[in-house]
């Protein structure tokens, strides 16, 4: 599902300063895998995360996602696989304060246009349901627990049912217990929607129980 | 359509009712509000002010009716007043119908209406008018704009001694709605009122002016121009001052919490931005989002202020009117300055990486 071919970043590109942040990265990720991208801090795998998930660009190389180049792609096209073929989940939840938790989590919905306002209501509700936080859907995201903000980015990015699930270090605020109920949630969502879920961490209990574990180090791939 | 999706979409994730908005919102209307009280009053006082040059230009003084001390100076002082000018009903319907709607009217001499002119919203003043073919000339207040029209001659029913007589009465202008008056300013072009009754112009030099709101006149009593005048204009300057003075403050108390809120949340700004842009904005929709989203806490507090300065109109505040200039002037600069504000922000959001905000520059 995505291949990325000799990727190249440079921050800060012509200044004395640069930071060459991934260094020829290629990899491979299939279609239901749950893999963890490890690396110390400053190794790269955010930078690397960022790029897979349409954030960032990358100064060469080449990234296919299901088969597409997304270097040819432009700015709407990619904002659209943001939209709706990628979930990310952030270690400071990313969540818009001031908002409900319903407000949070349409608005993917919302951005996309594509689902019907009767149909919203409907598929957050499932959603919450789900995860277990119906009961807080009218409350102010900052009313919230970090374990319960945590649960309401992971509805908001899977509300668009993605290929895709990133997640940068989504336990890095959260207690060994509330990180064990977040992984439960992860798992659930590959094993029964057969959801693509790829965490960048440096921490074992969460990389431990991956499928897979991609090491990345000084921007390399080990 | 678009643009309105994507304005209330913004406005919906601007965190609208925080309580910093609701403040926002709350000054926006006091100040339109106010803002019209106060610039209504101004124009009132500045056409007191020219009524106040045209009478002293003439000799004439202004003194209270109901004012017996005032009455009693003004006849020992002056020639005997024997006379208030005369009133009149017009009527649409016969006066044989038990219950009718009238005008109220107040007729003057044409030596008066051509000093005293007031200012009209349309129409034409009575010294412009071709006088030969209409029995009354009338002008009328805004609240009888919908009764009557300017430009259009009515055959109308009165109050004088034959009651089954009809006039020709033609509406020659409407006053601004600022010249607050329950009476029809009326000229008796043809001397229909009898002769005994008429005011007879050249003969008084005092004049009664209560045909709209004269409240610093009021409390003035009565006043030799010739004396006083400089005491009145005096008067009047420091009532504009404080107005400016109000307008200005609640403004500038507005723009503080206006400019405020944009700057000191701007790191909430940034964060909703970058947000958007995660969630699938492209850069430039998630640019756009930032900048649209206090046009509706513009519009919306424009909206509740306009209906509330109709329903202060409607229960008759005193001064109270939708004073058009002022409203939207207000509307005009606020959403200039919420462009620049926006511009200010925007170039502060554009120069960051959505993903630097989203985690920091976490390589």
């Amino acid at each position: 599902m995505i291949e990325l071919v000799n990727i190249n970043k440079v921050y800060r590109k012509g200044n004395k300063n640069d930071v060459h942040a991934l260094k020829d990265v290629s990899l491979n990720i299939e279609e239901g895998e749950l893999v963890a991208l490890v690396g110390v801090s400053g190794s790269g795998k955010s930078t690397l995360l960022h790029i897979l998930g349409c954030l960032d660009d990358y100064d060469s190389g080449e990234y296919y996602f299901k088969g597409r180049n997304i270097t040819k792609l432009g700015s709407k096209q990619i904002a659209r696989i943001r939209n709706e073929e990628i979930g990310f989940v952030l270690q400071s939840f990313g969540l818009i304060l001031g908002n409900t938790v319903y407000n949070n989590i349409a608005l993917p919905l919302l951005l996309s246009n594509k689902t019907k306002v009767s149909e919203i209501e409907l598929k957050i509700d499932e959603i919450l349901k789900k995860l277990g936080i119906y009961q807080k859907k009218k409350n102010l995201v900052e009313s919230l627990s970090g374990g319960q903000q945590q649960r309401v980015a992971i509805a908001r990015a899977i509300i668009n049912n993605p290929l895709l699930i990133l997640a940068d270090e989504p336990t890095g605020h959260l207690d060994r217990s509330t990180s064990k109920d977040m992984m439960d949630i992860f798992h659930d969502l590959n094993k029964n929607e057969g959801a693509t879920i790829l965490i960048a961490t440096h921490d074992p209990f969460i990389y431990e129980q991956c499928h897979r574990i991609i090491r990345i180090d000084d921007g390399r791939i080990q | 359509m678009k643009f309105i999706k994507n304005m209330m979409l913004a406005f919906k994730y601007g965190s609208i009712f925080s309580i910093n908005r609701i403040i926002i919102i709350l000054e926006l209307i006091i100040v339109l509000v106010l803002g019209n009280i106060a610039f209504n009053h101004l124009l009132i006082d500045n056409a007191n002010r020219t009524e106040l040059r045209a009478l002293v230009a003439n000799n004439i003084v202004i003194y209270d009716m109901e004012d017996e001390e005032q009455v009693e100076y003004c006849t020992k002082n002056g020639n005997p007043i024997d006379y208030n000018y005369p009133y009149l009903y017009f009527y649409k319907e016969s006066p044989d119908r038990p219950l009718r709607d009238g005008f109220n009217t107040r007729v003057y001499s044409r030596e008066y209406l051509n000093i005293v002119k007031l200012p009209l919203k349309i129409g034409k003043w009575f010294d412009d008018i071709d006088i030969g073919e209409y029995d009354f000339i009338v002008v009328i207040p805004y609240k009888f704009r919908k009764d009557l029209k300017v430009g259009k001659t009515y055959k109308l029913y009165t109050t004088l001694e034959d009651e089954n007589a009809k006039y020709t009465v033609y509406v020659a202008g409407l006053l601004k709605p600022y010249i607050h008056s329950d009476e029809i300013i009326c000229l008796d072009a043809k001397g229909i009122i009898p002769h005994e009754k008429r005011y007879e112009y050249n003969n008084m030099k005092y004049a009664r002016l209560d045909y709209f709101d004269t409240n610093e006149l009021a409390q003035l009593g009565i006043v030799r121009f010739d004396e006083e005048y400089k005491r009145v204009l005096e008067i009047n300057k420091s009532d504009r001052g404080f107005l400016v003075i109000l307008i200005s403050t609640l403004y500038t108390i507005f723009l503080c919490g206006f400019t405020g809120d944009r700057i000191l949340n701007i790191d909430t700004y940034t964060k909703t931005f970058a947000t958007m842009f995660l969630c699938g904005a492209t850069r430039r929709k998630a640019l756009t989002m930032q900048f649209l989203q206090n046009i509706p806490v513009v519009l919306t507090s424009g909206l509740i202020s306009y209906f509330l300065i109709k329903y202060l109109y409607r229960v008759e505040f005193k001064y109270m009117f939708f004073n058009t200039t002022a409203f939207f002037g207000f509307i005009a600069i606020t959403l200039a300055i919420h462009v620049l504000l926006s511009f200010l922000v925007l170039s502060i959001i554009s120069k960051q990486s959505p993903v630097g905000i989203i985690s920091g520059r976490d390589i």
